[in-house]
């Protein structure tokens, strides 16, 4: 078959880039390899910087109802498992993302994008240097898929992606990441999340690879209003995994054993559903996501945040702003790399000084064991750290330890960009 | 000489100026359906031309690598990601060891044939079955045999096993391809002058004929039985091993031209006639005479051996003299002592012939024990019992005397030394007794004496069970092979290529990587196998053949994660492998350091 573009995968990337596509009047087709509503291993959290794109989809309403419960507080276990509580200003919802994202992919077929499930895309159609479609298996028979425009958004595994030579694996960038709904919790808040650093006493076979890839591998997040169910995950660096010479079960289990939150919280607790695994990519500036007759969009293009790994946020303003170069692509009928490279300047103008704050949070905090432990302490000793918003208390203490030349502006950056 | 869509004069691969001429070559562009070369139309210095495999299409044979002049391709292991369980089943692994494993285990390097598993299983997912099937047979002349009763080492190593669920049924879609495919095979052309003569046409002489006449070799195989097969049609019982398959396989190798005399034993002194005659001798008659176990009792009736108890069985002797009286197996109550292959296989067919309960006895136990679990699995469903650990010392008799059962005492130490010899001592004081009407003793094989006269001749080159203590069909085989390709080495003075295996692996850029979670939905098809309760009441085939839909779904399943890579400093772009690419469309000539 032959459509004007292809959009392979629709998680909310590749259904807000079909949606907006499909209200220009583009003839799009939305293609995904699993049925929907489909699992996805994540923390679940929709940030407040999406809600105008909710607004635009017309589906903020819906999304609210679904709402688990709303993140308020974050509680923060230091290397040496000290704790300290932190405020979350503007909050953020907590969706499954089984309905969250069925209820972004039906937005877009309402918009008029055509839908095609259980479509694994296996290779891209060249020719002459040049994306022309997507070849894939359809109930296990080949099938082709011609389109003008490629947008290639199947996540972090994707082998389209790779086929361009986009494929991040810094093994200090990427982490895997298990999760697994746990019942009869203890001692849980309601709407507070447990984040918990690598702690001291792991075993080590390079330290150095510890000291370098030093990260908060651990989190609870209560599930519901009772505090005793909750999402339990574990998301390591590949170079820290390295460090400690352990599988991402094995560290978790290990975790689970030894350390006193794990006590705290999970004893007696058991996991419901299995933990199930994924691969998490993330970028210091947004990375090449355009080739000829192609654009790749969200993990694909190993999008998301280099110290919270989010990447629901990149990934639909990256669909959106996909549709608005494909619109004018197809006006023109130029499909040339220099034309799709707009849409990496773009996406690059909204998301690279936001990562760079980030990434600094990510070498001078999150990733240094002194200072993490330093700025739990030191919030704890002066009280005002904890009012003030998670990021915006990182900044704060940047300022108190590197002096005023460090500018970091940081706080919830793209909620502040919708008040505008 | 046409390569590609280029057209190389071969005799002057180089000429004066550095230049070749490269015309358009319309054969070469209907094979590899390369419509557009970019350097047809220009003249690029041979020496800046080099051969590319395209990694997502080859499917990993080993043709290209094999025939290389320059030694210039060699084989690339992906990484399969395996940290979270995402895409496993298993636990997963450190990073570290997670790329460990992808060079230290391979299909390719597991098989003893050095046949490749994936290039045929990636050919025959194309659809491409008389392809595939010719690559099993120019490197294994038993395909049909092997897809029966190989012990698959191949699917041992397989990394979907290791990593993610069950390894690809590899043996089952060489079974599928050998016993529905029927190719034309191409025939033995003598190329030189030597002669070979092949002393048994069991699986290792028939392996080392192949290969010799494969080479150019004249071989003449004699063979003392009326039948072609050896320990196959001997030792392995029908219901594993169909006489169909064998008569198949032999057959094949017949119409590609190999001689094979039948009803010619060779003794002591037609051996000397035959060195006389023939430039080689290869000595492969294999290991006919059971050993015995020489305890007390062991002349009773009702003792019998592995093979004298195989032979009846296979030639339809369901009676046995004894005492002047019918010796029925039937409802007795059997032991079978020994732990290798040859004891399931007799246990199994003890109880086809009618035996009430059928018990094993080993001195080994757990991991040492040498038959494959795999074996032992099949035969404790059809409801066979083991015992492990227990050493005979005893047949005992009533007054008739007819055996009644056997004592065994138990092993207290045992240890096994690198050849494979046994040593270990047994604790009388703890003794067990097992009831039994007839006993198999199933201890091991013995040549026949007189080749040991011949040991240090030159000329004359042992292989398989008479050579090696391995008792495997497939390792047999192997040991043809390299018998063969040793010989060709010392007539023709060539270089003997080092094993692959000892080179090991290489591991793929990252950019390679594997990342199996879709994958793990694939509908894994099972061979079809009999139930055990209907199973035992005949000798017929337990073991059913795939469907070619099932075989399409398992080569599905196959991760791909070996190809070839050609090193660009050492090609000299004759283009052979572009030529003898099974697939046709996979090697591409493209400039050095130019844009694939």
């Amino acid at each position: 078959m032959k459509r004007q573009v292809v959009v392979v995968g629709a998680g909310p990337g590749g259904s807000s880039a079909a949606f907006y596509m499909a209200k220009k009047g583009i003839d799009v087709i939305l293609v995904d390899k699993e049925s929907f509503p489909r699992e996805k291993i994540c923390g679940n959290a929709y940030q407040s910087s999406l809600y105008p794109i909710f607004r635009e989809m017309g589906i903020f309403e819906e999304m609210e109802s679904q709402v688990q419960y709303f993140l308020k507080r974050i509680r923060q276990f230091g290397p040496g498992e000290e704790d300290v509580t932190f405020k979350v200003e503007n909050g953020e919802w907590i969706i499954p993302r089984r309905i969250g994202d069925d209820i972004i992919r039906r937005a877009a077929v309402k918009a008029g994008a055509e839908w095609l499930e259980c479509f694994e895309a296996t290779e891209l159609i060249m020719k002459k240097g040049q994306v022309k479609g997507v070849r894939g298996l359809y109930n296990n028979e080949e099938m082709i898929i011609e389109a003008d425009l490629t947008i290639i958004a199947n996540g972090s595994h994707s082998t389209l992606a790779r086929q361009l030579g986009i494929f991040n694996n810094n093994p200090s960038l990427f982490m895997y990441a298990i999760r697994g709904s746990w019942d009869n919790v203890k001692n849980m808040e309601p709407g507070t999340s447990c984040w918990i650093y690598d702690p001291d006493w792991m075993p080590v076979v390079d330290q150095e690879l510890v000291d370098k890839n030093f990260f908060m591998p651990i989190w609870i997040g209560t599930i519901g209003d009772q505090g005793t169910k909750a999402s339990v995950g574990c998301c390591v660096s590949e170079g820290l995994l390295r460090g400690h010479g352990m599988s991402i079960e094995e560290y978790f289990n290990y975790w689970l054993e030894h350390s006193k939150p794990a006590k705290m919280f999970l004893e007696g607790a058991h996991c419901v559903d299995g933990m199930k695994g994924w691969r998490l990519p993330c970028c210091e500036k947004i990375e090449k996501n355009y080739a000829a007759g192609a654009m790749i969009i969200g993990d694909a293009a190993s999008a998301p945040d280099p110290c919270y790994y989010y990447g629901v946020s990149p990934a639909m303003y990256g669909g959106k702003f996909a549709a608005d170069i494909a619109e004018e692509a197809i006006a023109e009928n130029d499909f040339s790399e220099e034309k799709l490279s707009e849409f990496h300047r773009r996406l690059g103008e909204m998301y690279d000084p936001i990562w760079a704050q980030y990434a600094a949070i990510r070498k001078n905090i999150v990733g240094n064991r002194e200072a993490a432990r330093d700025l739990i302490l030191k919030s704890k000793a002066r009280p005002e750290y904890p009012d003030i918003y998670y990021g915006k208390c990182f900044s704060e203490y940047m300022r108190d330890v590197f002096g005023s030349n460090a500018k970091m502006e940081f706080g919830n950056q793209l909620a502040g960009r919708d008040k505008e | 000489m046409s390569i590609g869509g280029l057209d190389i004069p071969v005799s002057e691969p180089e000429k004066k100026d550095g230049s070749a001429t490269i015309l358009k070559s319309d054969t070469a562009e209907k094979k590899t359906g390369n419509k557009k070369s970019y350097l047809k139309d220009t003249i690029v210095p041979v020496n800046q031309v080099t051969a590319f495999i395209n990694p997502s299409k080859c499917v990993n044979c080993g043709t290209c690598r094999e025939i290389c002049p320059a030694g210039a391709i060699e084989e690339n292991q992906r990484i399969i990601c395996h940290v979270c369980p995402v895409c496993t089943e298993k636990p997963g692994m450190s990073p570290q060891r997670m790329e460990a494993v992808a060079t230290e285990c391979s299909c390719t390097t597991a098989c003893p044939l050095h046949l490749s598993p994936q290039g045929y299983v990636g050919l025959a997912r194309e659809g491409m079955y008389e392809e595939a099937f010719e690559l099993i047979w120019k490197k294994n002349p038993l395909p049909t045999i092997c897809g029966s009763v190989c012990h698959h080492p191949c699917e041992d190593a397989c990394k979907r096993g290791i990593l993610i669920d069950n390894p690809i049924k590899i043996r089952g879609i060489k079974k599928y391809l050998s016993v529905t495919e029927d190719v034309k095979l191409p025939k033995y052309k003598r190329i030189y002058d030597e002669n070979v003569a092949v002393v048994g046409a069991g699986p290792a002489g028939l392996t080392a004929a192949h290969y010799l006449s494969m080479m150019g070799y004249e071989v003449t195989v004699f063979e003392a039985a009326s039948e072609a097969g050896g320990m196959l049609k001997h030792g392995i019982p029908e219901f594993r091993l169909n006489r169909e398959y064998i008569n198949r396989d032999i057959k094949r190798l017949q119409d590609a031209g190999l001689d094979i005399r039948f009803d010619s034993r060779i003794s002591k002194y037609t051996m000397e006639k035959l060195r006389e005659e023939y430039d080689i001798v290869v000595v492969a008659a294999g290991t006919p005479n059971s050993k015995e176990l020489r305890i007390p009792g062991w002349r009773l009736d009702g003792v019998m051996s592995a093979m004298g108890f195989m032979r009846q069985i296979n030639h339809g002797l369901e009676v046995r003299r004894h005492l002047g009286q019918c010796f029925k197996f039937k409802d007795g109550e059997a032991v079978v002592i020994g732990g290798g292959s040859v004891a399931v296989d007799v246990a199994r067919t003890a109880l086809r012939a009618g035996a009430s309960k059928v018990t094993v006895v080993s001195l080994e136990t757990g991991e040492n024990v040498p038959a494959h679990p795999w074996e032992r699995a099949e035969a404790m469903e059809e409801g066979i019992h083991f015992v492990e650990g227990y050493s005979p010392i005893e047949f005992q008799a009533d007054l008739f005397p007819t055996i009644t059962g056997v004592k065994f005492a138990k092993v207290s130490s045992f240890a096994k030394d690198e050849n494979g010899r046994i040593s270990f001592t047994t604790d009388e004081n703890e003794c067990i007794e097992i009831k039994a009407d007839w006993v198999v003793v199933a201890i091991g094989q013995t040549a026949d004496d007189f080749w040991a006269e011949y040991k240090d001749e030159k000329d004359v080159i042992f292989v398989g069970d008479i050579a090696s203590n391995k008792c495997s069909v497939v390792d047999a085989m192997a040991n043809g092979r390299e018998a063969a390709i040793k010989i060709d080495a010392g007539l023709r003075g060539r270089e003997v290529k080092t094993d692959m295996r000892k080179q090991g692996l290489h591991l793929a850029p990252i950019m390679e990587k594997i990342f199996p979670y879709n994958r793990r939905k694939t509908f894994r098809p099972e061979i079809p196998m009999e139930k055990a309760d209907t199973r035992i009441e005949g000798f017929h085939e337990v073991e059913g053949v795939l469907s070619k839909e099932q075989v399409r779904q398992e080569t599905l399943s196959c991760l791909s994660c070996g190809y070839e890579v050609v090193d660009p400093e050492k090609c000299i772009a004759c283009g052979m492998c572009q030529k003898l690419c099974p697939k046709g469309d996979v090697i591409t000539l493209v400039a050095k350091g130019g844009d694939k």
